[in-house]
């Protein structure tokens, strides 16, 4: 067999096998978990140092609930990140830092407009809540949490749309 | 000295016959089994709090996390629920439960590989940056003295077991600390009796030079 | 008979796990044999005390809500798989009506079709009784804080409250990571204006 033929035959093979060890079913991507970190208070909003203004229909849908009503929000992060089919993932919206940590993976297979999660809020490197919860596109979970700056914290875990879906 | 259990009676149907053992523990075990198959909830919450403690002793020493070592034990009854019509009483129900742990501390290690694209930050999310003495699973209180004494005796175990693979680690428990025997251990891990042979002569001597120490105060 | 034993007889023998003839057999070959009577004794040593460092049974922290966790998980799994098969008997029932309300949908279609300037949405004829909604399992680890959920239907989300939890320092500062406008950056939360019925 001469050199060039013995190439064509192997090469091939030696290719697939990176392909072969990277299918591992529980990394398929099934869709994107979107965690923000809102500020919210009834004092002044530009202690947060975030001039990142929520948009209106968020206001709106946050003020419409008495636990969640505050004068002014920003939002001081965000992160999105894969929901794997067997692997759980991270989400850390407060860019490098740890201080907020949310934690889930997919309960069951999701829907294009559903997920149930098991989701985890880690605050200062401590696990405070572990919960499972159904999100959709259009309502997601809020998690008001510790005080900050005389506001508190709200994290959103929403599933964004399949035609958003980030990188 | 562990045996297997000799032929009885399908729990589901008709009354239940003496183990060959004839180990109270066990006939009451297929006394509850049986009624929890025929859908009897409070059956099966009593052989969860009469096995709990086993099982939640095996996944914290499986996994060095109490963080999850909680939920993980949760979620082996829940399963061991819903695969109750499948139990036959071939075996004792504490070799199935461990089968089921097994599955359980299997899924979790391989769940905890974070990947994101490759873009995820091994230092951020590396789980010794959490918060050692981070209470993540509802703990209780313990004196101090206790406390430490306990804390630092645990530690050196957690550490000599954590230079074990998970297959020596598991093979050693469910021998030396949950007294299984080889026969109930291969049905656990589904693997051979050589299989664990091996794995538990390697775990002990593995084990026997890194805790030298303790081994020899006792 | 002094057979030496093959390796799983000499390990089931040296971990007290053979009975019978077989443990008959092995126990007189080991008789002379002061190096195995030595290792079986090393082995029951070690088992002693390997198993006196390690604990094989730990109560669960909480062990009453460890049971009700369980009992929660496994009850409500029960009433949805109730549910599913109620609506599967319900539509086997159905099933014998099925193929007339076919045939009797297609004709109003038609009439309606011809009484019409266009087309119109038929309604169906079978509702699928939407699957009950599974309030979330939720537990604290830290026994200061508690969580409240409540699915807020104003709101049009799942609300859980945090009380007790240990507040930030004021000093932390997170202005270096504080979200800054991206192109993409949208939040996928208020797509719709209205909020969404909760479920």
């Amino acid at each position: 067999m001469n050199r060039r033929r013995w190439i064509a035959l192997v090469l091939p093979c030696l290719m697939a096998l990176p392909v072969c060890a990277q299918e591992d079913p529980g990394k398929q991507a099934l869709g994107t978990v979107n965690v923000r970190v809102y500020y919210a208070t009834n004092g002044d909003p530009d202690a947060s140092k975030s001039k990142k203004q929520l948009p209106a229909a968020v206001v709106k849908r946050l003020r419409s609930e008495s636990k969640l009503k505050f004068a002014s929000y920003r939002e001081l992060g965000a992160d999105t990140r894969p929901l794997f089919r067997s692997y759980e993932n991270w989400a850390q919206p407060l860019g490098a830092s740890d201080e907020v940590l949310v934690r889930f993976e997919a309960q069951t297979r999701p829907t294009a407009t559903s997920a149930r999660l098991g989701i985890e809020l880690w605050l200062s490197r401590k696990k405070v809540l572990k919960t499972e919860a159904t999100v959709t596109t259009e309502k997601p979970l809020y998690v008001l949490g510790p005080k900050w700056r005389g506001g508190q914290l709200i994290v959103s875990v929403g599933l964004a749309p399949k035609e958003k879906r980030g990188s | 000295m562990n045996k297997s259990r000799g032929d009885t009676s399908n729990p589901v149907t008709g009354s239940i016959e003496a183990s060959s053992s004839g180990d109270p523990l066990e006939m009451d075990d297929a006394l509850l089994v049986a009624r929890a198959q025929a859908g009897d909830v409070r059956a099966y919450d009593d052989l969860v709090t009469r096995h709990r403690g086993r099982v939640y002793a095996m996944i914290r020493s499986m996994i060095h996390h109490e963080a999850d070592a909680w939920d993980l034990a949760q979620e082996v009854f829940i399963k061991a629920w819903h695969a109750l019509p499948r139990f036959e009483a071939k075996a004792r129900f504490t070799t199935w439960l461990f089968r089921i742990t097994h599955n359980v501390v299997c899924d979790f290690t391989r769940k905890r590989k974070i990947e994101s694209a490759g873009e995820f930050n091994d230092e951020i999310f590396g789980r010794d940056r959490i918060d050692p003495l981070a209470s993540t699973a509802p703990a209780e209180t313990e004196s101090p003295d206790a406390s430490l004494a306990h804390g630092e005796l645990r530690a050196k175990i957690e550490a000599a077991l954590g230079k074990l693979s998970e297959e020596h680690r598991e093979a050693v428990l469910l021998k030396d600390v949950q007294g299984l025997s080889y026969k109930e251990i291969a049905d656990a891990m589904g693997c051979s009796i050589g299989t664990v042979m091996s794995r538990l002569f390697y775990a002990r001597q593995k084990l026997q030079a890194l805790l030298k120490d303790e081994y020899d105060a006792r | 008979m002094n057979t030496t034993p093959d390796d799983v007889m000499l390990a089931l023998w040296l971990d007290d796990e053979l009975e019978g003839d077989e443990f008959a057999l092995v126990e007189a070959w080991a008789a002379d044999k002061p190096d195995q009577l030595a290792a079986r004794e090393e082995t029951r040593r070690w088992r002693k005390q390997f198993a006196s460092l390690v604990p094989a049974s730990e109560e669960p922290p909480y062990p009453d809500f460890f049971n009700s966790r369980i009992h929660r998980a496994i009850t409500e799994t029960a009433n949805v798989e109730s549910v599913a098969r109620v609506r599967k008997v319900s539509w086997w029932r159905a099933a014998w009506w099925i193929p007339s309300a076919a045939v009797a949908g297609m004709a109003l279609t038609f009439w309606l079709g011809t009484r019409v300037p266009y087309s119109q949405p038929v309604a169906p004829v079978a509702v699928t009784p939407a699957a009950p909604a599974i309030s979330p399992a939720l537990y604290t680890p830290d026994g200061e804080v508690k969580a409240d959920y409540f699915s807020s239907a104003k709101a049009g989300a799942t609300v859980i409250v945090l009380d007790g939890v240990a507040a930030i320092p004021d000093d932390m500062d997170f202005s270096n990571t504080a979200a800054v406008e991206t192109p993409d950056d949208s939040d996928f939360t208020a797509l719709s204006d209205q909020p969404a019925d909760s479920q």
